[in-house]
């Protein structure tokens, strides 16, 4: 599903604070797998996501989808083969847009948009069927503006948003991080259902290692822009806090 | 009473600017200060073509294209060449200053004899005839964008401003988006510059000379006057700038008739403005 070879990304590249951020990354990740990717703050995760998403370009390497090089694709060319769920919930949603045109929006992410009214009454009972479902008591607030909602609210909204469309890739850099614990567990629930009742192909980073543990079917650890520990679905399932905590 | 039909006909006129001044402020979060320059360009286009006996709607065409070209050229500026959005609008609106004088050929042109957009309905009473066709003009003008904005691309283009992470994550090109976006506006700027070069009945080359300021007071007036109707969807919020736009000329008018020196209009322009972002920024501190 995913092919990453040789890849390096330098930041500042020639100037005295010159870092290399990703030194040779080399990983295969297969559909439907969820890899769970920890490592220390600055060993380079969010790096990989953004370079994999389009926001950064790699020095040198190749990122192929489904066999496709994808490397000199644009950020909003890419968004057609996957969806992302930002650290910071202001991100992944327009605070200002009612909660329907966030979703309308997401609709399209693969498709261009027209000068077409799409929101219909189809559209509106779609979406207040899809918001009921995550049982937050939300359903209702479909013409609010995004920014009205809390950040667990609006997490969890961009999930679902995510499935708006055909997806078959999802990103998820901390999602949690900016939750409270209850929150947390909500959201990280919905993401661990959304992912495998959709048959997605996930990469999650977290902190949390208590969610590494729970959630996905492969772990990885990066340290200093290389991937430093790979471990496959059984082999995780018998991995314990305490050796997983002895790697940092 | 002569001044408050004059400011009522001025402020729907300047509507369309509100509108343009509306959109580029959403889609930047800055004014776009090509507006000085493209509704100028929508004037002197208009003066041209009009003495020249070309049918006013035609000449309506010219001018929306002139101040598209000048949005699309502030565009390219800011989101190819990477300059700061704020000195790609004075770039352009600078450069569009000799380039008017160019298409005018004198620093003032007056319409004298030509037909022109008022005389397309056929009313007797002059006052009517321009109050009329004024208001028809706008209400169709506001009509075409509420449409667009509530379209797929709209929302697309309202989002651009809002959240560039997500909107660029949702597969929109935020470059085209603003590019579209900015024409758009000016192509509403100069067609302010259409109506009013033909209701004062002359094209001058510095008529546009700190428009922006005012349109910008406008929309915030608007919006911070008509707060109901902001909440109320985007019709509503289009109704509010022009309703703006109508309070800000009024403001303007009856500031003259109580015996101002009109030397003193942009002053009070730039007071208004900042009296209206001040309050707004003073709210936001005692919040915090
Ligand atoms: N745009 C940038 N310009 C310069 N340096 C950067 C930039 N983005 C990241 N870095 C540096 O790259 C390194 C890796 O950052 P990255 O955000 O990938 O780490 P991370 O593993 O996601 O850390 P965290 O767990 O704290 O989120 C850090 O040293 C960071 O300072
Ligand atoms: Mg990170």
């Amino acid at each position: 599903m995913i092919e990453i070879n040789n890849l390096h990304l330098t930041f500042n590249k020639g100037e005295a604070n010159e870092v290399n951020v990703l030194r040779g990354i080399n990983l295969e990740i297969k559909a439907q797998e969820f890899v769970v990717l920890v490592g220390a703050n600055g060993s380079g995760k969010s790096s990989l996501l953004n370079a994999l998403a389009g926001t950064v370009t790699p020095d040198k390497g190749t990122i192929k989808i489904e066999g496709k090089d994808i490397t000199h694709l644009k950020e909003y060319e890419r968004s057609k083969f996957l969806s992302r769920i930002f650290q910071n919930p202001l991100q992944g949603t327009a605070p200002d847009l009612s909660i329907l045109d966030n979703f309308r929006l997401a609709s399209l992410r693969t498709q261009s948009k027209h000068l077409h009214i799409g929101i219909n009454q189809n559209f509106k009972d779609l979406v207040r069927e899809k918001i009921r479902t995550l049982n937050l008591g939300l359903e209702d607030k479909w013409q609010q503006p995004m920014g009205t909602l809390s950040g667990g609210q609006r997490q969890a909204l961009t999930l679902l948003m995510a499935t708006m469309d055909d997806c078959k890739i999802m990103f998820l850099d901390e999602p949690t991080a900016a939750l409270d614990p209850k929150s947390s567990a909500i959201v990280m629930e919905k993401a661990n259902e959304i992912i495998s009742t959709n048959h997605l192909t996930a990469l999650l980073i977290t902190h949390q290692l208590k969610d590494a543990l729970k959630y996905g079917n492969r772990i990885l650890m990066m340290e200093e822009g290389v991937i430093s520990k790979d471990i496959h679905s059984e082999e995780k399932s018998f991995l314990k806090m305490e050796e997983l905590f002895g790697w940092f | 009473m002569d001044f408050i039909i004059t400011a009522v006909i001025q402020g729907i006129g300047f509507s369309a600017l509100g509108l343009g001044i509306f959109l580029s402020l959403r889609i930047f979060n800055i004014p776009d200060i090509t507006t000085d320059g493209s509704y100028t360009l929508g004037g002197v286009i208009t003066a041209i073509c009009l003495t020249h006996h070309v049918h006013p709607l035609v000449t309506l065409l010219a001018a929306l294209a002139g101040g598209m070209i000048a949005g699309t050229l502030t565009g390219l500026i800011h989101t190819h060449l990477k300059v700061n959005a704020l000195l790609s609008g004075i770039l352009v609106m600078t450069a569009l200053y000799s380039i008017n004088l160019a298409i005018l050929g004198r620093s003032n042109l007056p319409l004298i004899g030509a037909n022109d957009y008022f005389g397309l309905l056929p009313i007797a009473n002059p006052f009517l005839q321009q109050i009329i066709s004024i208001l028809l003009f706008v209400i169709v003008l506001s009509l075409i964008i509420s449409w667009i904005l509530r379209t797929d691309f709209g929302i697309a283009m309202r989002a651009t401003g809002n959240s560039e992470v997500m909107v660029r994550a949702m597969g929109v090109n935020t470059n085209k988006m603003k590019i579209i976006g900015l024409a758009i506006a000016n192509g509403c700027t100069a067609l302010s510059g259409y109506l009013l070069t033909q209701y004062q009945g002359f094209a001058d080359i510095n008529m546009g000379i700190g428009i922006v300021i005012s349109g910008l007071g406008s929309v915030m007036v608007g919006e911070t006057l008509f707060k109901p109707l902001v909440k109320r969807g985007i019709f509503f919020h289009l109704l509010a700038i022009i309703l703006g736009c109508l309070t800000f000329r009024l403001i303007l008018a009856l500031a003259l008739s109580a015996g101002i020196d009109p030397n003193y209009l942009r002053l009070i322009t730039a007071l208004i403005v900042l009296l209206i972002v001040a309050l707004g920024n003073l709210k936001s501190w005692k919040q915090a």
